[in-house]
Formats: structure tokens, C-alpha cells, sequence
């Protein structure tokens, strides 16, 4: 106690001292350079166009220069020069910044400036354009405090402030804190108290080492990955309808966990598709750039929106590795940092050759896409192509015992052949429009009976010398006894026709329109073939219409065929013998079509008339096979053979013959159902898992041009830029391709000034709670100054040295000293370092929303394991999406099961109105790139934790699972304490606990119906012979522990 | 001395404050940055450090979603009676963009509104006959006809509007009010958010609208809802009673407490007062939304919708109620504003549902003293085309998106009465005089609550970003008292 006291105020002592002993140099990146980006380049900076006086005051050379007799800045010399003269003017008009710019300079500003002068002036570059080199590490820190070099460079920054190290963190917190930040979830009592038991040195270090190879350390990457991706399951714009992308996000939990080097991870994410004979993997991974928002939006201009996603592209990849701000540049040169707007476009080049359009689906992915193969099903694969050629083997075999039938069929068929062409066996009725008297027409049935029609027909020769041609007046009617068939009975409908084009009229029907349509017809609609079944139209009834027309002006054989099934799949139509692609719209007969109406040829039941030729007609009472279907068009397949001797018969011939003949075959037929069973389970196998947007450039070269303040629709067409990167960041590699590949393979170059401290940024800032350098996405002037540029530096290099080793990356950070501090802060220690930039002691945050929900998930044993796949609806209040959605008519469903407890990451992500109890808890909408999430500390916050049913579901579970640890109410509370903080609860939180618990229990004993209804929240089905007002009780308790600081924040 | 936490907490601020709020803004940013916020503040008027002196201490926003036609409500052209049917001159299209639904059209024909204008108020001011208590306070609202946007599709344009850029990942104006002026309310949200159907095509709404972009998120507007939980979760769980819900935060308290005394981590402290915030939100959100000490004359002033939950006319009232309970803003989007096609039809019943229940809304506030202190703003994201959209028949016809003039009326906190700002031409398509910019009007909006739009700005990506963006923008200081 008195050596924290002693401590603390030797601490204040040096504060003291520190501050009286203020160095008086100035130095341009920490003192000067924000004054000047703030107050003075917006006119007096990079951009050319907005630059007043064509004063620059960015670089030395524009600043000295002697314009009118003056320099605005003479060096050494402050009273000699222009800028001090004008910011210190008391004169409105003179002085700068101009007034109504409401950019003043404070006085302490201007004696800096005054400082900088008199010491001469001098410009640094901007720190983060210099390739970092590896600085030295300090010397002589502590014996006894540091484990690697991060420790070394925080020890020297923490003594210059006068602050010391923090003593570690106890280890039930340490393992809490390391398994959280790693794996996204705490740690399991057992392996806390496995890492208790554990005394040997490298106890943490193995502990790390368990964690980073967990496939849970994917996940949790991914996690801030997808904000930075802005991942989501809808396309953002107007209707934000589905998309599926979340192989993409399969293929980034596989890279983080198989530790694929980072630069190949930004490879294959910037440029995938460009890299010669790409992977499914690595055109997946090219999906990061479709991620953006796309449109749907009737009225939109494609092309403003085709402006739009590279100019997304553009942010988007700038902030995430390069940290800087380039779309400044868009519309004018940027204003603080070095990148003219004619730069800018050089980058838009690179992507203005994606061939994604402009104009987008709301249902689905949108071109280019890739589909990627289900794995679990291809490992199938071989041993079911085995057994298919199995069932090949075995028709041959049966195919080689039957040579001796077929020798007697083709005998008799031979005979049979010499009497004429053949006709399928049954045919019912043939009407072939012989001329015949008193309006009538032969319908060619056993017994014969005729028709009748009505109109002017007219009798012409048609194709074989006997037809009829109807005037769309006219049509033929045959009574209500002809062709009455059943829904469940099988038949074929033929006719041979000359149709005129894009025609509709119907060829036969039996149909009663005033009886919801029942019956059946066979029709041209615009020429497609159309076929309706009907019980009642249109619920109980099939349809199918032909995706092709048929031929117009042309004579050719229609035919129907239909089995009997009442299913769409029964029916075929074919076009000269030949299967036409159907589209089916109507598909749920099932019952009776049997209505009293006439069989009528050349109309419907009142409407729809034909108009053109019909040469006969012909029907089956049963479905007619592909073979049968040739002969009754009159292509009679093996007449003309056999009419040939056998020796003149050709290989197809005879093929055509065995065909026939093995056509009527029922064991041949088992034989090839099987294959064709076997086939389908192939492709099935086959089949991709999902479909990916990918990346994927045009053709030819897409000129890019300079747009006049970034307006899509104002190309200055005499301004065409190629492909190039910014001159600040040329870093002088030969034969750069200019594409995607090329920009991505500087981006990732070794010596890239800025990829890699990104980078370590970034994951510092998972780690530690906030970045080295705060403004995560902007490293450039307006952006912070790292707090520890020499230890940036040194992880960066560290970083690329180690082969863009991110596993490594994150090693070394967790396994430093800083990062395993105790992060209790006394108020002294607070005051001199309030923000922990010096790491004065350990980083203590709020989880992030998805760890939030996961770890009561855990606390509750309701996790599921599963790894990746796609989005899942759990729990969330009705009528979110519809309130908003387009017409209101897009519907959230919840899902079931399982389901209800994925890792949050995988809650479905739509990007206009995405799951409350995430975006509560500061989870980004997604819909563009976010690097840094804020953590905020909301009422609105404590109301999720507190009453969503999700988390009183836990509640429950976590109830259940400590009245199952024991019979002893304490030992009960103090597992669940474990279960939800990490940590042992003391006598006093016990008591407490046990207070409250008890209270309700004598509540709930009183007021079973209230139990009742508290322990029905959510899908678990909880232990029916625990009495109803413990489990009540526990819930309540539960739902306590997890509202807990201790719960929701990582210590 | 002071509490360390304090201390540590008034530190935090002051250098958040020193690199992210105007200078003037100080304690009332403040209010809104340190974690126990709220009560901070409470007691002492927060609008004293304002950039002006404020005239409104709230804002009611009223939002027709889909672009209603400001030709068949405000912005009367007797001569349009001649133009009927004939084609848009190309002297007054003039080239400008349409969009994708009408650009292949073939012939624009005029089309006058199908209802009558009457002259309302003392100054005689020209209202569509079918908002008829519209017109009956057209003294008292100031209606700006010259209104323009860039933007003349819904997404874009609704994303403009309201958060002052066409793409989503900006703050809303309800956002950057809460953290501006933070939360003068111990026990409500400083942006509310209320949402009504139509009876035309619903556009789609985005959470983004009333979203904090790069802001911390609890500067979002809350969503309040009709049924049960009016906030997401509000309600305890069935089978838990107020006093048992006291009892557990005591305890939780307490032990929060403790681990504050063991950490030190002022955020632990704040998160003690939200969770005392959400116990008393969970009484007087209800309190709020129930409307039963209503007396049957006011329910009557807002018409017969006002019974049924859900209506814009409902939520009028709960507006009015929540500038009583002190809500900094309230913004109610109206859906179905859309009318390419059947405009006479669906337009009419879109007026029928908002005529009565936004009069009596600003007569409502005036008469309890309130209007003085609340601006009423109403409109929406564009306006409509003179032109037809599709077929023009004796009874039927649509109209397209347009941008390029639309009209929004301001009443409250400052603004002129019965006064008409900015003038379009006879095709109500260009403007002629005094164009006033979206950004103008938020600009506008700011400045009534004392906020210079120029400063309230907060950096992100190496930008001082603000409401209005980079490109000018003047507040509209005719319409202002």
C-alpha cells in the first residue's frame, strides 16, 4: 500500500518535471504540419485548381519562393516573412485564414509557427510515405519487466511520461481476456482451470499457441474483416434484395485459420481472377470487391451507378491497406495529402474495367459469377463413378444374352416392314380431313363417328393430299362422348399443322370455360405450344407452355403426351419428334377434369379460334414413348432399313434397329433406368454448392477519362488517363502488369510504405482497443501521428520479414508484457494517462456486439460449433423488415433449431435494416467499408441484454446447467459466475447473489403462473422435473450474471 | 476534491472535444460524450452554448417518402389549365436528365392537377382544395417552393436529404442534432424516429436514414413502434414485474460497483447509469405512447386515424407528446408518395390521411405554447414532373420523379407566417427565383436550433466532415422571423 502511494506520487513529481523541461524544437510532422493542413491548404495545398494566389505552402520550394519582392516564409527569419505578417494582421481583409472561413489560429498556433521559422523552416515528408526501417531497439530497459521488443519501445515512452508497468493480469483474467480477443468466446471452465493447473514458463505461451490454431481464430478475424469488406447478404440499393456471398466469407475463415500470408490474401481478394489459371478459391476470393451496395432502382442511370461501385472500390481498398483517404481526389486534387485528382483516375483505370453492370439484380447474384463446388459431395464422386461404369459392364453382358431374340424380331419385323410404314400400337382416333359431306368429319374411331363443323372451312391438300384450313372462324365440333379423358388417365394428343406466325388460336380442347375452365386443350399461344390440365383454374390445374415457337407457315407433327400423374413433369411436347423445354406455370391438379363440353377441333370452348392448316390429327388413351412419338409423325425410323438388305445396312442403321427393338425390353430398360439413376446422382454430386460474384474485367481496354468534378456523366474526353499508380508511392517496380494484378502486387511489394503498418494497425487496435495511429483508415496528414512511430515501424517490418505471417503478428502481440498487464488504472495513474496511450495498463474494453451474444450463447451451452456457411435468421423482433421494405412485401421468417445459435457472425445481414440487437451494440450496417467501430454505452444496450428473448433463452439454459453442477445453491451461483465472467465470485458476490435468488424464488413459489410463463422464452426445452419456480429463479439469476460489467467486458 | 472518475471523464471529453467539436459547442457536446451523459446536464438549459441563440429547442420532421407532387399540392400554375395535354416545351426541359422510367418516353404532355387550388389565410395563399386544413393554418407555416436536389432517384435521393450525401455511411440531421446538442432528456432518446404506411407504392426505407454514419451509434434515432415494445426490447419478460426488475438492477448495481472499485474503468460507472436510464425508459416510453389522458377534443383535431396505432395522424399526436416530454427530434416518415401511375386516385387518399393530422399537429403545439419552441418541417425527397408518366387520360396519369423544384413548408421556432419563399416557371419545373438546396435547407434547420452547419463538424477519414458537406450551402435567413 505504501509503495502504490509512494509510487504514485513520484509519478505526479515527474509529470511535474516533465512538463518544466519541455524541449522548445519544433518539429514539422508533430507540431506544424496539422496547422498548415488545417487552416491553410485547403487554398494554399496539393490542389491546383482551388490554390489562391498560386501560393503553396505544402513544400518548402513554394513556400520560400519570392513572389512581389516577398517570401511568405523566409527561414530564420519570422518578422521577414509574409505568413506571419498576414495570420498576426488585425485587419479582416488581410488577415489569414480569411475570417469567413472560421478557421482562426489560436495564439498558441502562431507562436509555433513563429518558432518553426525562426528555427528554420524545416519540411519533413509525411511520415508514413517512408518505407519503415527497422529501428533499434531501446537499451537497458528493465531486467526484470519485457518479454519482446514491443515491451521495449512501450517501457522507454512509459518512463519519459513517468509511468511504470502495471503488474500482469491474474491469469483467470489473462486467459478470459487472450480467448476472447483470439477466438471470439470464452474460455471453458476447463480449460481455465487447466491453465491455472498450469505452472510451467511457457504456460501462457502454449495457451496462445491452443487459440491461434483454434478454427475459432478464423471466425473471429472475419469478424472485423467483414465490416472492412462491408460484407452483407443484400445489394444495399432501392429493393436491397438477397445476394449470396457467404462462400466468400468461408474462404476468408479458411485463409485466416490455414495463415495464408497476407500478401497472398490481398492478392487473391484485389485480383484473383487475374492471376493466370485461377482457382475456384482464388476467383472466390475476388468476391471482396462485389460486396459493394448495387441497384435495382427502376429509374437509375446505370452508368452513375457503374461510376459508383469503382469509386467504392476505390475507398474501399485505399482505406483497408493503404489507410489513406484517396476519394478526396475525386472531384477535385486532394486537399491535404499528395494525390492529384489526374492520380486518382490512374487508380479508377485499374478498376474501370470490371464488367459488372451498372444496373443490378435484386434477385441474386449478378454476372460475373463463379460456382463453387460442394466438396463434401465431391469426395463422392469417384466411387460413384465406379459403380456406373458397374451398370455399364452389366448391359453389355445382358446386351450380348439377347442376340438371338433379336434375330427373331428383326425376322419378323423385316416381314412386317414390306407391308408399309408402322404406327404406334392403340391409337384411338386418327381424323385426317378427307372431304366428306354435310359439314362432316371423320373422326377415324372404332366404330367410325364424325364431327360436325361450323364456319367456312375449307378443304385444300394439305401435305399429303387431304387437309383443312380454318379462317379463325371456324371450327369442328366431335360431341361430348369423344375423348373424355381423366385427369389420372394417360393419353397423347398429335396433329399435324401449317400455323401462321406468332399465332394463338387452339389446335383441340375439351374444356368448360364457365366451369372454372375444367377439362384439358392443346394450344398456340404466340406461338409456343401451351397445354392446360384443369380442375379449376388457375388453383387446382397444370400448365405448360413450350420455351420455343413453333416453325410458322412450315407443316410439322405437334404432339402431346401426358401420363396420368395430375404432375407437370407428365407432361411432354414434341416438335417433329423431337422433346421441346418446357416452362411450367401451373402445377397443383388433383382432382376430376371431367366437365360437360364437347371435343371441338379449331377453337377452345368460346374463344381462341385457329386460323391456318390442320392435316390430321391423331390420339392415344395412353402416353406415347419418344420412339412412338416419330412414328405417329411419320417418321417411321426402321422401315426404310429393313426394306435393305442386312450387308447394306450402315453402323447407325443398325444401332437405330437395336434401338427398336431393345425399346420394347423391360429387363433392358431396368438396365439403362439404372444407369440413368446413377447418372443423376453424379450430377447431382456435381452440383455447386453456391454460386460468388467475382471480380472479372472487360475485354477490350475500357478508356478511362478525368470526370469534371467526379461526375459520371461529365468525362472530360480530351483528359484519358492510363492505369498508374500515385507518384508519392511509386516505389520503382519493373514491369508492373496494369491491371488489378499489377496494383495489387505493389500494393503488397515489400517495400510498400504503407500496406504493412495498416496492417499492424489494425490488428494492434483488435487487440489493444485502439491503433497506434487512431485514425485507422487515414495515415495521412490529417490522419493521427502514431503514438509509438518507432514500435509501428518495427511490427511492420517485423511483419513483411516474417513473410506477411499474420499468426505471427498477432503471436508477438499478445504474448508481450503490455498486452498481459493488469488493466486496473489508479486514479493517479489515469490522470497521466487517461486514454492508456502510453499502455500504462492492460486495455479493457466492452465486447464487441457478436462476442456479446456468443458468450451468453456459451454461458448457456446452446452454441453451435458449425463453421461457416450461410446466413441464419435467429431471433428478431416481427415486422422489421417489412415496415421498411420495398411495398412492405419482403418478410423476415426465423429460423429454427440450430440455427438460433451460430456465432453472430453468421446472423443474415441485410443491409437496410440489419438485426437490431447487432447494430445496437455498434455493429456498422455494412453497407460501406468500416475499419474502426466505435463502442458506445447505451440504454438501449442494456434493454437487449436484459429482455431479448434470445438472451432469456440463455438465461434459461444457463439456469439448467448450474442446477445440474449441484444440489447446493451456492456452489450453483458460483459455477454460473464462472460460466459468465471467467471468474470466481468471492463470499460477498455469492451472498448478494443468493439474496436475490432467493427472493425470487419465494416470489415465483407464490406465483406459479408468472414462472410458467417466464420459463417458456425461446425454443429450449428446459428439464420438466426441475420445479417450475427454481427454474424460474435461475433464469432470473442468469439473466443477472449476464447483464454483469464483468460479462460483457474483456478486463 | 473531485472524484478521480470525474476528473477522468471530464478529461476524456475535453479532448474529444479538442479534436472533434466546434469550440462553442462545449458543454453540450459534452453532454452527449461522457458515458452517464444525460444527467450531466439535466437541470441546466443545454442549449447555452450553442453557436446562436437557439429558436427551437425541437424538431418535428415530418417525411413523405416517395416524392409528393408539390404541382398538385402547393405550387399553383392557373396557366397550366392552357398547357394541358400539350408537350413539355424543350426550352424548359432543357436537356435535363430523367430518369430510367421515362427517358424512352416518346411524348411528355403536360398535365394540370386534376383537383382545384383555393386561396387560404390572410394572404390568400394558393392550396390544393384537397388539403383543406392544411390550408386553414397557411398563416401560420411558411411554404418554400423552390426547394432542388441532384438527385432524381428514391434511393439516392432519400440518402441525400436526410443525411446530406447521395451514398450511405453518413450521420442523419436527427444524429448530428443529438451529437451536437446531445440529450436534454433523462429518460427518452433525442431522436425518435416514427413510421406510418400509405395507401400508395411504398418506397423502401433504410435504417441508415436515421442512422449515425461515422458517429458513435447512440446518436441513431430509435425507432418507436406501435404495439408492445414501442422500443426494441422495452418490455421485461413475461413473468417479471417492475419491483423484481428493481431488484435485480440493485443487485447488478452493486456488484457493478465493485468491479468498478477493483478496475477503474469509468465506462463500468456509465454503464450503471444507461441501465438505470433503460429502467426508466421502460415506464416512460408507455407513459409516452399511451395517449388515454388524451381528451376527446384533441383526439378529434387529429382526425379518426388518430385512434388507430401505426397511422400518421397517431403519430402526430405522439409527436406532440414527445416535444412535451422533451425529445429533441421526432421524425416521421409517411410511405407511399410514389404515384407514377394513378396519381389522381392514390394521390387524393395519400392527402386524405396527412391533411388533417399535420394542420392540427402545428395547431396543437401552438396552443399549448409549444410552436414557438418547435420547428415543424414537412416534406419530402423530390417532387414531381408536370409531365405525364405513361398515358395521359381524361382520368388518369402519373407523374415522374423530379428534382430540379419541390416544395417543403417550415412552421415554429422562428419561422415566417404565412409567407411563400422561391418562384418556379409556369411548368413548375425550373426555378426562377431564390433557389434554396437541400443543403440550404439543413442549414436552415441547424441554425434554428443554434447551430452553425459550418462548424458542427466531426473528423473522420482525414475530413471535417459535416452535415452539409463540402460544397457551399447559406442558410435561408428570408424565411426566418
Amino acid at each position: 500500500m505504501i509503495n502504490q502511494l509512494q509510487r504514485n506520487l513520484s509519478l505526479l513529481g515527474l509529470l511535474v518535471t516533465l512538463s518544466v523541461q519541455a524541449d522548445d524544437s519544433v518539429s514539422f510532422n508533430r507540431d506544424v504540419r496539422q496547422i498548415l493542413t488545417n487552416h491553410c491548404y485547403q487554398c494554399h495545398g496539393p490542389d491546383e485548381e482551388h490554390r489562391q494566389a498560386s501560393l503553396r505552402l505544402d513544400e518548402f520550394e513554394g513556400a520560400t519562393a519570392i513572389r512581389m519582392g516577398t517570401a511568405a516564409i523566409v527561414p530564420g527569419a519570422p518578422n521577414k516573412s509574409g505568413l506571419m505578417e498576414r495570420i498576426q494582421s488585425q485587419d479582416d481583409d488581410l488577415r489569414m485564414p480569411p475570417p469567413s472561413l472560421k478557421k482562426d489560429l489560436t495564439n498558441k498556433q502562431i507562436e509555433l509557427l513563429q518558432r518553426w521559422i525562426s528555427q528554420g523552416a524545416k519540411y519533413e515528408e509525411h511520415w508514413s510515405f517512408n518505407a519503415p526501417l527497422r529501428p533499434k531497439l531501446p537499451l537497458n530497459q528493465s531486467p526484470d519487466w519485457g518479454n519482446n521488443a514491443i515491451d521495449q519501445f512501450i517501457l522507454r515512452k512509459m518512463r519519459l511520461q513517468g509511468l511504470a508497468p502495471n503488474s500482469s493480469a491474474e491469469k483467470e483474467i489473462l486467459i478470459r481476456r487472450v480467448t476472447l480477443d483470439l477466438t471470439g468466446l470464452p474460455p471453458s471452465i476447463a480449460e481455465i482451470d487447466t491453465f491455472l493447473a498450469d505452472k510451467s514458463p511457457e504456460a501462457y505461451e502454449s495457451l496462445v499457441d491452443r487459440l491461434i490454431n483454434s478454427p475459432r481464430y478464423g471466425e473471429r478475424m472475419a469478424v472485423d474483416w467483414m465490416d472492412a469488406a462491408r460484407y452483407g447478404d443484400s445489394s444495399v440499393f432501392h429493393a436491397d434484395g438477397p445476394r449470396d456471398m457467404w462462400a466468400w466469407r468461408d474462404w476468408v475463415i479458411r485463409s485466416f485459420n490455414n495463415n495464408k500470408s497476407y500478401k497472398d490474401f490481398t492478392i487473391e481478394q484485389l485480383a484473383g481472377d487475374l492471376i493466370p489459371d485461377a482457382s475456384v478459391d482464388q476467383l472466390v476470393a475476388s468476391g471482396f470487391n462485389r460486396n459493394h451496395g448495387t441497384t435495382d432502382e427502376g429509374g437509375a442511370i446505370a452508368e452513375e451507378y457503374r461510376v459508383e461501385y469503382i469509386v467504392d472500390r476505390i475507398k474501399t481498398t485505399s482505406t483497408v491497406w493503404l489507410g489513406m483517404t484517396l476519394e478526396c481526389a475525386q472531384c477535385h486534387d486532394h486537399k491535404y495529402d499528395p494525390f492529384s485528382q489526374e492520380e486518382y483516375y490512374r487508380l479508377y483505370a485499374y478498376f474501370n474495367q470490371a464488367s459488372d453492370k451498372g444496373m443490378q439484380s435484386r434477385r441474386g447474384n449478378e454476372a460475373p459469377i463463379v460456382q463453387v463446388p460442394d466438396l463434401r459431395k465431391q469426395v463422392q464422386l469417384p466411387s460413384a463413378n465406379n459403380e456406373l461404369t458397374l451398370l455399364r459392364d452389366a448391359l453389355e453382358v445382358y446386351k450380348s444374352s439377347t442376340t438371338a431374340a433379336y434375330q427373331v424380331w428383326l425376322e419378323q419385323n423385316t416381314l412386317a416392314a414390306a407391308k408399309g410404314p408402322m404406327t404406334p400400337e392403340g391409337r384411338y382416333a386418327f381424323i385426317d380431313f378427307v372431304e366428306q359431306k354435310d359439314q362432316q368429319v371423320s373422326t377415324g374411331t372404332t366404330p367410325p363417328t364424325s364431327g360436325s363443323y361450323t364456319g367456312n372451312a375449307k378443304w385444300i391438300p394439305g401435305s399429303d393430299g387431304h387437309a383443312i384450313e380454318l379462317d379463325g372462324q371456324s371450327h369442328i365440333d366431335f360431341g361430348t362422348e369423344f375423348a373424355n379423358f381423366e385427369g389420372t388417365d394417360s393419353f397423347s394428343l398429335g396433329a399435324s399443322i401449317k400455323p401462321p406466325k406468332n399465332h394463338s388460336g387452339a389446335i383441340l380442347s375439351r374444356m368448360k370455360d364457365s366451369n372454372s375452365f375444367k377439362g384439358y386443350d392443346f394450344l398456340l399461344s404466340n406461338g409456343s405450344v401451351e397445354v392446360h390440365i384443369i380442375h379449376r383454374w388457375p388453383d387446382n390445374a397444370i400448365k405448360v407452355s413450350t420455351k420455343k415457337q413453333v416453325s410458322p407457315d412450315k407443316h410439322q407433327h405437334i404432339m402431346v403426351t401426358y401420363d396420368g400423374s395430375q404432375k407437370a413433369r407428365g407432361l411432354a411436347i414434341y416438335f417433329d419428334g423431337v422433346p421441346q423445354e418446357l416452362t411450367v406455370q401451373q402445377d397443383s391438379l388433383n382432382k376430376t377434369i371431367k366437365a360437360e363440353s364437347s371435343f371441338k377441333v379449331g377453337k377452345r370452348d368460346n374463344s381462341l379460334y385457329y386460323r391456318g392448316e390442320i392435316n390430321s390429327i391423331s390420339i392415344y388413351p395412353r402416353a406415347l414413348d419418344a420412339e412412338e412419338v416419330k412414328l405417329d409423325a411419320g417418321q417411321d425410323p426402321i422401315t426404310p432399313i429393313l426394306k435393305k438388305q442386312e450387308e447394306d445396312r450402315s453402323t447407325e442403321e443398325q444401332q437405330v434397329l437395336l434401338t427398336r427393338f431393345y425399346s420394347q425390353d423391360k429387363v433392358y430398360a431396368e438396365h439403362t433406368d439404372s444407369i440413368a439413376t446413377q447418372q443423376q446422382l453424379i450430377d447431382e454430386l456435381k452440383k455447386p454448392l453456391t454460386s460468388v460474384m467475382v471480380m472479372g474485367d472487360v475485354p477490350t481496354m475500357r478508356p478511362t477519362y478525368i470526370l469534371e468534378r467526379g461526375n459520371y456523366a461529365s468525362p472530360q474526353k480530351d483528359k484519358e488517363v492510363m492505369p498508374a499508380i500515385p507518384e508519392v508511392l511509386q516505389l520503382g517496380i519493373a514491369g508492373l502488369a496494369p491491371n488489378r494484378l499489377g496494383l495489387a502486387q505493389w500494393i503488397t511489394d515489400d517495400r510498400h510504405p504503407l500496406t504493412a503498418r495498416v496492417t499492424v494497425n489494425r490488428i494492434w487496435q483488435m487487440l489493444f482497443g485502439a491503433g497506434i495511429v487512431k485514425t485507422t483508415g487515414d495515415f495521412g496528414s490529417q490522419g493521427d501521428s502514431p503514438s509509438h512511430p518507432e514500435l509501428l515501424d518495427w511490427l511492420a517490418v517485423e511483419f513483411v520479414e516474417s513473410g506477411w505471417d499474420l499468426k505471427h503478428l498477432v503471436r508477438i502481440m499478445v504474448t508481450s508484457e503490455t498486452y498481459r498487464q493488469s488493466s486496473h488504472a489508479s486514479a493517479e495513474v489515469k490522470l497521466i494517462d487517461p486514454l492508456n496511450r502510453y499502455y500504462s495498463h492492460g486495455p479493457r474494453f466492452r465486447l464487441q456486439a457478436e462476442f456479446i451474444r456468443d458468450s451468453a450463447l456459451a454461458a448457456g451451452g446452446l452454441l453451435t460449433n458449425k463453421l461457416g456457411g450461410p446466413g441464419v435468421k435467429p431471433y428478431q423482433p416481427a415486422g422489421l423488415w417489412n415496415e421498411v421494405s420495398l411495398s412492405g412485401n419482403v418478410r423476415f421468417t426465423q429460423d429454427k433449431g440450430a440455427n438460433n445459435y451460430r456465432r453472430s457472425m453468421y446472423t443474415y445481414w441485410k443491409r437496410s435494416a440489419p438485426a437490431p440487437a447487432m447494430t445496437i451494440f455498434d455493429v456498422p450496417s455494412r453497407e460501406k467499408c468500416v475499419v474502426q467501430r466505435p463502442r458506445t454505452n447505451t440504454p438501449l444496450q442494456a434493454l437487449v441484454t436484459l429482455n431479448d428473448p434470445q438472451y432469456l433463452e440463455a438465461a434459461r439454459a444457463l439456469g439448467h446447467r448450474m442446477h445440474a453442477v449441484s444440489t447446493e445453491v451456492n456452489s450453483q451461483i458460483a459455477y454460473g459466475y464462472r460460466l459468465a465472467t471467467g471468474r470466481r465470485a468471492d463470499t460477498s458476490t455469492i451472498a448478494l447473489l443468493r439474496g436475490y435468488y432467493e427472493r425470487e424464488l419465494d416470489r415465483f413459489s407464490s406465483d406459479q403462473a408468472a414462472a410458467d410463463k417466464l420459463i417458456q422464452i425461446g425454443e429450449f426445452t428446459g428439464d420438466p422435473s426441475i420445479p417450475k419456480e427454481i427454474q424460474a429463479a435461475l433464469t432470473l439469476l442468469s439473466n443477472l450474471l449476464l447483464n454483469l460489467d464483468a460479462t460483457i467486458t474483456r478486463g | 476534491m473531485m472524484n478521480p472518475a470525474k476528473r477522468y471523464q471530464l478529461n476524456l471529453t475535453r479532448r474529444h472535444l479538442l479534436t472533434n467539436a466546434g469550440k462553442s459547442l462545449g458543454a453540450a457536446a459534452l453532454a452527449t460524450l461522457s458515458g452517464s451523459g444525460a444527467r450531466i446536464v439535466s437541470g441546466a438549459d443545454p442549449l447555452l452554448n450553442t453557436h446562436y441563440r437557439p429558436k427551437a429547442k425541437h424538431v418535428i420532421y415530418l417525411f413523405f417518402s416517395g416524392g409528393p407532387s408539390h404541382i398538385d399540392m402547393f405550387d399553383y400554375k392557373p396557366q397550366m389549365r392552357d398547357f394541358h395535354g400539350e408537350e413539355l416545351p424543350d426550352s424548359i426541359r432543357n436537356g435535363q436528365r430523367l430518369t430510367g422510367m421515362t427517358s424512352g418516353q416518346k411524348s411528355f404532355p403536360c398535365v394540370a392537377p386534376m383537383f382545384n387550388f383555393k386561396r387560404q389565410g390572410k394572404h390568400g395563399t394558393y392550396v390544393n382544395e384537397i388539403l383543406p386544413h392544411i390550408g386553414s393554418i397557411a398563416d401560420e407555416i411558411t411554404i418554400v417552393k423552390s426547394i432542388h436536389t441532384e438527385a432524381i432517384n428514391h434511393d439516392p435521393a432519400i440518402t441525400y436529404i436526410n443525411t446530406g450525401v447521395q451514398q450511405p455511411g453518413k450521420p442523419s440531421l436527427g444524429a448530428w442534432l443529438s451529437y451536437g446538442l446531445g440529450n436534454p432528456n433523462d429518460n427518452l432518446p433525442a431522436y425518435v424516429v416514427m413510421i406510418s404506411k400509405g395507401r400508395g407504392q411504398s418506397q423502401a426505407l433504410y435504417s441508415r436514414l436515421w442512422g449515425a454514419g461515422f458517429l458513435p451509434s447512440r446518436h441513431q434515432g430509435v425507432n418507436f413502434r406501435s404495439g408492445k415494445d414501442p422500443v426494441l426490447f422495452l418490455s421485461n419478460p413475461e413473468g417479471v414485474t417492475t419491483s423484481s426488475r428493481r431488484n435485480m438492477l440493485d443487485v447488478l448495481n452493486k456488484l457493478n460497483s465493485t468491479e468498478f472499485a477493483k478496475f477503474g474503468d469509468p465506462e463500468t460507472e456509465a454503464r450503471i447509469s444507461q441501465y438505470e436510464m433503460a429502467f426508466r425508459m421502460q415506464t416512460s416510453v408507455p407513459e409516452l405512447m399511451d395517449v388515454a389522458d388524451e381528451t376527446e377534443e384533441t383526439l378529434e383535431m387529429y382526425g379518426a386515424n388518430v385512434r388507430q396505432p401505426g397511422t400518421f395522424a397517431h403519430n402526430c399526436l405522439l409527436a406532440r407528446r414527445m416535444v412535451e416530454s422533451g425529445v429533441r427530434t421526432i421524425q416521421l416518415f409517411h410511405r407511399g408518395w410514389d404515384q407514377h401511375g394513378s396519381l389522381p386516385r392514390l394521390f387524393k387518399l395519400q392527402c386524405e390521411d396527412i391533411d388533417q393530422p399535420a394542420a392540427a399537429l402545428v395547431k396543437d403545439l401552438k396552443r399549448r405554447g409549444l410552436l414557438d419552441e418547435t420547428l415543424v418541417v414537412c416534406g419530402g425527397e423530390f417532387g414531381r414532373t408536370i409531365y405525364s408518366q405513361g398515358n395521359l387520360s381524361k382520368d388518369n396519369h402519373g407523374r415522374d420523379h423530379h428534382g430540379r423544384c419541390f416544395t417543403t413548408w417550415l412552421a415554429g421556432a422562428g419561422i415566417r407566417q404565412g409567407f411563400e419563399f422561391g418562384k418556379t416557371d409556369d411548368y413548375s419545373y425550373n426555378i426562377l427565383e431564390d433557389p434554396v438546396h437541400i443543403r440550404d435547407l439543413n442549414a436552415t434547420i441547424l441554425h434554428q436550433l443554434g447551430i452553425d452547419h459550418n462548424r458542427l463538424t466531426f473528423r473522420h477519414q482525414g475530413l471535417d466532415q459535416r452535415l452539409t458537406g463540402v460544397e457551399p450551402a447559406r442558410v435561408v435567413s428570408e424565411i426566418l422571423t
